[in-house]
């Protein structure tokens, strides 16, 4: 009964944080947002690679910047959901209530999987139908599954950065530097190795640039073990940026509670 | 005119000062040039392409410009509208174009910050020299191209005048100019529909002047009839942003709902 409640209160907080964050009530800004902008991004960036490497097959580079666009969701929509509890003025209602502070805390990027999901399926339609990629012969469920974990990790990494929130006053130079890290280290648009060693390391510390190679041997019809061991790494990846979001979290907390000044800023 | 211009230097002034307080403002001037000069030179070096420098240092340059152009103009009439001020600086007897041409400069003035950033940055990164061919060209070209950037951020200050979406609706603008402009790659690449779109945006022609003038010109009769068509442009721009500020005036006055959010 007691697990029933928690699971109830899981999705309803979930839903609530979703609908309050992204204003359903006005389509247009969700359209601008969600559908246009990531198109645009998308085109830019794959005709950008079509110039310089003279490309023919546009797919992997299709691939790559359609996992990019979850950055909407992952980074600015559950990145700022903790500034913004702190903003509508109800962040100390959450800390002081007796609720299971990990799953309020994890319920915040719920629904952004599977929204992040949807942006990029329309990134990779786009392609389709602009660039004429094609996924015939492609295990799509293993697809859906890799975009769903990378979607897992990159919201992840928002969490973290969802905790510094409580610390840092004007988020969005944070978001907007996690989301061009994300398009310049993921391996997108240019190789990993391309990069000096130092960043070829941060390059595989961060969500996407595992489940973007997955992705692509997916396409490819490559090595099924190599799929499988890269979107478990990105699972990993995913469940270490939420414990050390989550943890962080209850240090900002804990140190909140002792200076009081968790409302702040 | 010393009470215009006075108008205009505090505005700029006053405009550079609240912006670079802001944190989103100073990654866009600072941080975002510097990965979008990383990425593109990581995407040219290994293509093979000849005189990529141009595309790289320039392309990334005139991105950051835009960027920060659209990014201020369009933000900050709903900053002010968000700060309670629009109507204070509407009412003013001081000329509200001239405040709104003010923060455009202090904007543009930034904006070149972020240029001069990115050349920086590439210079010293990789260590690199990019020649100019034809450096006094090249400074009349930049300021013809600052002067029509000026000119497009007014147009967009009277639309965002009136839209309270200005927010999402700046977001939304980056891209499809990126790409229609041939900032990063030339707009031959493009279906043949989209050339109209082009060649109404101002940038298009900058980018073509700008580049002419550092890879050197092919022929000195096409970069003149270019750089007259990035003035008519550009005189349409300021006279449309005239006529739309005229008409919000007016609109503001009948309907009572400038400061409304």
């Amino acid at each position: 009964m007691i697990a029933l409640n928690y699971i109830e209160s899981f999705f309803r907080q979930s839903i609530l944080s979703f609908k309050a964050l992204f204003g359903w009530l006005d389509p247009k800004i969700y359209l601008l947002i969600k559908v246009i902008n990531p198109v645009f991004q998308l085109l830019f960036f794959v005709l950008l690679a079509k110039y310089v490497y003279n490309a023919e097959d546009v797919t992997p580079w299709v691939i790559g910047n359609a996992f990019l666009l979850c950055t909407s969701n992952a980074i600015f929509g559950v990145g700022n959901v903790l500034a913004n509890e702190r903003n509508f003025g109800t962040l100390k209602i959450v800390v002081a209530s007796p609720a299971n502070k990990f799953l309020v805390f994890v319920g915040r990027a719920f629904m952004h999987i599977f929204d992040a999901m949807i942006t990029v399926m329309i990134g990779l339609l786009t392609g389709m139908l602009v660039f004429g990629v094609s996924f015939s012969g492609v295990n799509i469920p293993l697809f859906i599954l890799t975009i769903m974990v990378s979607m897992f990790a990159a919201s992840g990494l928002g969490l973290l950065i969802g905790s510094l929130g409580l610390r840092i006053r004007d988020m969005n130079l944070v978001m907007n530097t996690a989301a061009m890290g994300l398009l310049a280290l993921s391996g997108a648009n240019f190789p990993i190795s391309q990069l000096p060693a130092f960043l070829g390391i941060v390059s595989y510390g961060i969500p996407l640039t595992r489940s973007i190679q997955a992705a692509r041997l997916i396409v490819d019809n490559g090595n099924s073990q190599l799929i499988y061991k890269l979107i478990s790494q990105e699972f990993i990846i995913g469940i270490i940026y939420i414990l050390a979001g989550y943890l962080l979290l209850r240090i900002m907390e804990l140190n909140a509670r002792k200076t009081a000044t968790l409302d702040i800023y | 005119m010393i009470e215009i211009l006075r108008v205009i230097y505090s505005s700029s002034l006053l405009q550079m000062r609240q912006s670079f307080a802001r944190a989103t403002f100073r990654f866009v001037i600072v941080i975002q040039p510097i990965i979008f000069a990383f990425m593109t030179y990581m995407m040219y070096r290994g293509s093979g392409r000849e005189n990529y420098l141009a595309y790289v240092v320039l392309g990334t340059g005139i991105l950051s410009l835009w960027s920060a152009i659209t990014f201020s103009s369009a933000g900050d009439i709903e900053r002010e509208r968000f700060m309670g001020t629009l109507e204070i600086i509407t009412a003013t007897p001081s000329n509200f174009q001239l405040i709104i041409f003010g923060k455009v400069i202090g904007n543009t003035i930034l904006g070149l910050m972020s240029m001069v950033i990115t050349f920086v940055f590439v210079a010293i990164a990789y260590q690199v020299q990019l020649t100019i061919e034809h450096p006094v060209i090249f400074i009349s070209s930049l300021l013809v191209s600052l002067l029509s950037f000026m000119g497009i951020s007014m147009l967009m200050a009277t639309f965002f005048t009136l839209s309270r979406n200005a927010r999402a609706l700046m977001n939304v603008l980056e891209y499809p100019v990126f790409i229609l402009c041939g900032v990063l790659f030339p707009i031959d690449i493009l279906p043949l529909w989209t050339r109209p779109l082009s060649y109404i945006l101002s940038p298009t022609w900058a980018v073509k002047i700008l580049r002419e003038s550092v890879l050197g010109i092919e022929n000195t009769n096409l970069f003149m009839i270019n750089v007259l068509i990035l003035l008519a442009i550009t005189g349409i721009y300021f006279i449309i942003a005239s006529i739309s500020f005229r008409k919000i005036d007016k609109q503001t006055r009948i309907k009572a709902t400038l400061g409304v959010h």
